[in-house]
C-alpha cells in the first residue's frame, strides 16, 4: 500500500514540484493544504502516513505558518511524521522544529534524491532529533 | 553615471562585489537545481548607492518589472527587492514550467507562484551570503511579488527609518544559451546600514556617518 502523504505549502508550485517528486517515489498525495489551519484539519481528517510542512506560510486564525502546525498536529498525535520544508537560511527555525517534534527537514529547491532520503528515513522509523 | 560612494575606497566595493559573488554562486546553484539545467554566472556588478541615484542606475526606468519585495526581521531590519523584467519572467517560467516562453501566461496562478518561489530561493541565496559574511542572523518574512514601475514599489514600501543608501546587486546568468538577469536591492533601514558597514570592516563613508548621527538624534 503506498504511503500516503499530506503536502503543506503556500506556494502551489512548491507543491506540486513536491508532489511530482512524491509520486516518482511511489507515493500517493492524501491531500494538500496552502496554510498551517488548513493543515492542522486535514491531518485530521485525513490521517495520513506522512506530512510535508513548510516551515514560513501565512497566519491563518490562531495558526501562525508550519512550526505552529506542528505543535498542533504533534499534540493530536505524538507519533505523527512529520518533515519540515524549509528555505536557505532557515536554520534556526529548522532547529526548532525538530525540537518541536518534527522528524526531519528538506531544504528548497528540492534535490529529489536529498528529498527521498529523508522520506524513507522518516519512514523507516530515524529521525533527525538533536 | 550616478553617484555613489564608490570614490570614497575601493575595500567596500570588494566585500560587496564578495556578497555578490557568493549570493550569484548560489543562487545560479539553486536555479540549476531547479530547473535540472547548468547554469552560469557573470562576475556581478555591486555597488552602494543612493536610492535618488536607483532611478539612473538601471535599464528602463520606467518600464514595469516583476519585483520581489520581502520584509527582514531579526538582527537586520529594512526590505529586500528582486526584480526581473517581464521577458525575463517569461523565460524563468518557461523553464520551471517546463514549457514554450510562447505559451507562459502572466495570469496563470501557477506561473506567478512558480516566479514568486524562484526568486525567494535567489534571495534568499543572497541573503545567506550577507549573512556569512556579516555574521547577522537574518529572517525573511513572507514575499509578496508586484509589478509595476520600481518607483511605485519604492514609493509603497513602508520600511521605518529607512536608509538612502542601498546595496545593489546586479547578476546575469545564462540557462541554456539564454541571458537571464536579475537585480538585487537591500534597502536597509538605518541602523542596519551602520551594522553592516561596520561588520564588513568597512569604514562608514564620512558623509553617511554624518548623516547617520543626523538621523539617530531624536526630533525636537
Amino acid at each position: 500500500m503506498a504511503t500516503r502523504v499530506l503536502v503543506v505549502d503556500d506556494a502551489l508550485f512548491m507543491r506540486k514540484v513536491l508532489s511530482d517528486i512524491l509520486k516518482r517515489e511511489g507515493m500517493e498525495i492524501a491531500g494538500e493544504a496552502d496554510n498551517g489551519k488548513a493543515a492542522i484539519d486535514k491531518f485530521t481528517e485525513l490521517k495520513p502516513d506522512l506530512v510535508t510542512m513548510d516551515i514560513v506560510m501565512p497566519k491563518v486564525g490562531e495558526i501562525d505558518g508550519g512550526l505552529a502546525a506542528l505543535k498542533e498536529i504533534i499534540k493530536l498525535d505524538p507519533n505523527a511524521k512529520v518533515v519540515m520544508v524549509s528555505a536557505m537560511g532557515q536554520h534556526a527555525l529548522v532547529v526548532e522544529a525538530i525540537q518541536a517534534g518534527a522528524k526531519d527537514f528538506i531544504v528548497k529547491p528540492f534535490q529529489a534524491a536529498r528529498v527521498s532520503q529523508a522520506l524513507k528515513k522518516v519512514l523507516s522509523g530515524e529521525s533527525s532529533a538533536a | 553615471m550616478p553617484e555613489n560612494t564608490q570614490s570614497q575606497g575601493g575595500h567596500h566595493l570588494d566585500v560587496l562585489k564578495e556578497i555578490g559573488t557568493m549570493g550569484a554562486g548560489r543562487a545560479a546553484t539553486a536555479l540549476s537545481e531547479m530547473i535540472s539545467a547548468e547554469v552560469t554566472i557573470s562576475v556581478p556588478d555591486a555597488q552602494l548607492i543612493r536610492s535618488e541615484d536607483f532611478s539612473k542606475t538601471i535599464a528602463r526606468p520606467n518600464e514595469a518589472y516583476l519585483v520581489l519585495v520581502i520584509m527582514l526581521e531579526g538582527e537586520l531590519g529594512g526590505r529586500v527587492f528582486f526584480m526581473v523584467s517581464p521577458s525575463e519572467a517569461r523565460l524563468l517560467g518557461s523553464l520551471l514550467l517546463g514549457m514554450p516562453p510562447e505559451q507562459v501566461n502572466f495570469e496563470d496562478p501557477l506561473f506567478q507562484s512558480s516566479i514568486k518561489e524562484a526568486l525567494n530561493i535567489i534571495v534568499g541565496a543572497y541573503m545567506m551570503a550577507l549573512s556569512e559574511l556579516t555574521g547577522f542572523e537574518i529572517m525573511f518574512s513572507i514575499p509578496y511579488l508586484a509589478m509595476d514601475i520600481l518607483t511605485a514599489v519604492f514609493i509603497a514600501d513602508q520600511t521605518p527609518q529607512k536608509s538612502e543608501e542601498l546595496i545593489y546587486i546586479k547578476t546575469e546568468l545564462t540557462v541554456k544559451g539564454h541571458n537571464f538577469g536579475g537585480s538585487f536591492v537591500f534597502f536597509p533601514d538605518i541602523p542596519s546600514i551602520k551594522k553592516i558597514l561596520n561588520a564588513l570592516g568597512m569604514e562608514v563613508p564620512k558623509a553617511l556617518q554624518e548623516k547617520l548621527s543626523k538621523d539617530e538624534k531624536p526630533n525636537g
